[in-house]
């Protein structure tokens, strides 16, 4: 069998292009719906990745604040910052002294931070930052709260359940995405190859009068659907790299403040995906469009 | 090597009881009992619609047989045997279509290397087996023409070629003289009968009885409605 093939690579892809000769048009327009096809999974993946970089930056920021007990000011209070830190779930735990607690709350206030003055004295303790693991955001809470010498844990445990939710929700619709347009392009490819098997299939039928395998039979149209992904991938590739540089551009000009990752962070992940993405569909689409194309009489 | 399996290598093919009925009840072939040996010229005679197709298309694994044995060159023909064996038969075969089945947008020279390239052959030898038989069947100077742009005759001696290249152990010819006349018929007939040695059977279908006349040593069998009759006529092999 691999003899069949090996030998016969080249008539293989003379094939290929005889088949694409012989259906013209409806290879154009398939080309230009799976060009169109990969490119929104590109875009979607690149606008994925950049929701996963945001919320992640999001949930890096995660975190609650101990308050202990008068009696730990004592000197205790660094000794309840490493029994913190050992909690699982804790990332980083450190002191927040009252005069940083005050500058903080003055930045908060802006303008109206005059109001802070009408106090004799610092009104602001200190307490423990304690950055979290996001995923572990109640199980820290709980744990920290039962440490001897705490006094409260303010935890702020709706936001952070809501940058979770909003963290998987991303992921679900980056997911969900994908596999409608897995799907998308994998019809579109194996609609082709049905075609051109269908255009072909007295042609078909002979070689299989012959004797021929059919590995030799549908060798030329898995290549044909290879070179169809292959060509809509790059094709693909190219619109999204011009794309993400001028949205990029935008986005620098317009909206400076937006904290957007690195590029070429989104730009190349996406564009790989996209070749990636094209080639496999393209290759799956074809053995699956061959699969139902036979029939099962000899 | 068993004493069946010997028996078997004499015996191009074996059928006993052999009935074919398709699906809409039509009664193709009615228990028909036959052997053919290995390296026979067979003619198969009878009208239209009297079932030599049929029997054509059982030897090749097209169809199967509906009660009965087929054997076919040591394969067992039947509902139960594999795609994989009945493509290994096949590749032992040169069919000669009725309507020739050439592919279009190919040479003749293309026609002829495409069915060769399954074989195991190497390509410097297909294109010297493939150029001999075109210049056995005189259509060397018509190697690079695309086979929708050769007549009719020509098609026929091309697809005759196709058969004859791969060194088939049997040849199949269905109707091969359908629209030819008299002259024509003749020569398409001694050109396959030309390829008939030791180790190769050529079997040919016609309703034509007068083309086969001059035709000693071969083996005829007359079929009429399904039913296959004894030998008769010519030099029994």
């Amino acid at each position: 069998m691999k003899r069949v093939v090996s030998g016969n690579i080249w008539y293989f892809f003379a094939e290929a292009g005889r088949i694409v000769r012989t259906n013209k048009l409806s290879y154009v327009f398939t080309l230009l719906s799976m060009v169109l096809i990969l490119l929104l999974s590109g875009i979607i993946s690149a606008g994925w990745l950049a929701s996963r970089h945001f919320a992640d930056k999001l949930a890096y920021e995660a975190e609650i604040y101990v308050y202990a007990e008068e009696e730990e000011y004592a000197g205790g209070l660094l000794e309840l910052v490493r029994s913190v830190e050992a909690a699982e779930g804790v990332r980083e735990a450190r002191i927040v002294g009252r005069d940083e607690a005050y500058g903080r709350m003055e930045e908060i206030l802006g303008d109206d931070a005059e109001i802070l003055s009408l106090f004799d004295e610092n009104p602001f303790r200190a307490f423990i930052e304690v950055k979290i693991d996001i995923g572990k955001a109640a199980e820290v809470a709980d744990a920290v709260s039962s440490l001897h010498g705490v006094e409260y844990v303010r935890d702020n445990r709706e936001l952070l359940e809501q940058v979770k939710n909003l963290m998987d929700g991303i992921l679900l619709a980056g997911y969900l995405a994908i596999i409608a347009i897995g799907i998308a392009a994998l019809i579109s490819v194996s609609h082709i190859i049905r075609q051109g098997i269908y255009g072909n299939r007295e042609q078909l039928y002979t070689l299989k009068l012959l004797g021929a395998p059919g590995a030799f039979t549908g060798t030329p149209y898995v290549i044909t659907g290879f070179l169809l992904s292959l060509i809509s991938g790059g094709a693909a590739a190219g619109i999204l790299i011009f794309i993400t540089g001028k949205a990029y551009a935008y986005i620098k000009e317009t909206l400076p403040f937006i904290p957007i990752p690195a590029e070429d962070l989104i730009t190349w992940p996406a564009v790989a995906f996209t070749i990636a993405a094209g080639i496999l569909l393209g290759i799956a689409g074809s053995i699956f469009g061959l699969k139902t194309a036979s029939s099962g009489k000899h | 090597m068993s004493g069946i399996d010997s028996a078997l290598q004499e015996s191009a093919i074996i059928a006993n009881r052999m009935s074919l009925r398709y699906r809409d009840g039509t009664e193709a072939l009615k228990s028909a009992d036959l052997e053919i040996k290995t390296g026979e010229l067979v003619f198969i005679t009878g009208p239209s619609g009297s079932g030599k197709t049929s029997l054509l298309k059982l030897f090749m694994g097209m169809e199967y047989p509906t009660e009965g044995t087929l054997t076919v060159m040591g394969t067992r023909v039947d509902k139960n045997t594999c795609s994989r064996k009945i493509m290994a038969l096949r590749r032992e075969i040169g069919p000669v279509f009725q309507d020739f089945r050439l592919i279009d947008g190919s040479s003749a020279l293309q026609n002829i290397t495409t069915g060769m390239r399954f074989l195991g052959v190497r390509k410097k030898i297909m294109k010297e087996l493939a150029l001999e038989a075109l210049e056995r069947t005189g259509l060397a100077d018509k190697a690079d023409t695309p086979a929708e742009n050769l007549s009719w005759g020509e098609r026929q001696r091309v697809a005759i070629a196709r058969a004859a290249a791969r060194d088939p152990k049997l040849i199949l010819a269905d109707e091969p003289t359908g629209n030819l006349d008299r002259h024509n018929a003749v020569n398409i007939i001694e050109l396959l009968a030309s390829y008939r040695n030791m180790n190769t059977t050529v079997i040919i279908t016609t309703h034509a009885t007068h083309l086969i006349e001059g035709f000693e040593n071969s083996v005829r069998l007359t079929l009429e409605s399904g039913i296959l009759g004894r030998r008769e006529g010519g030099d029994q092999a």
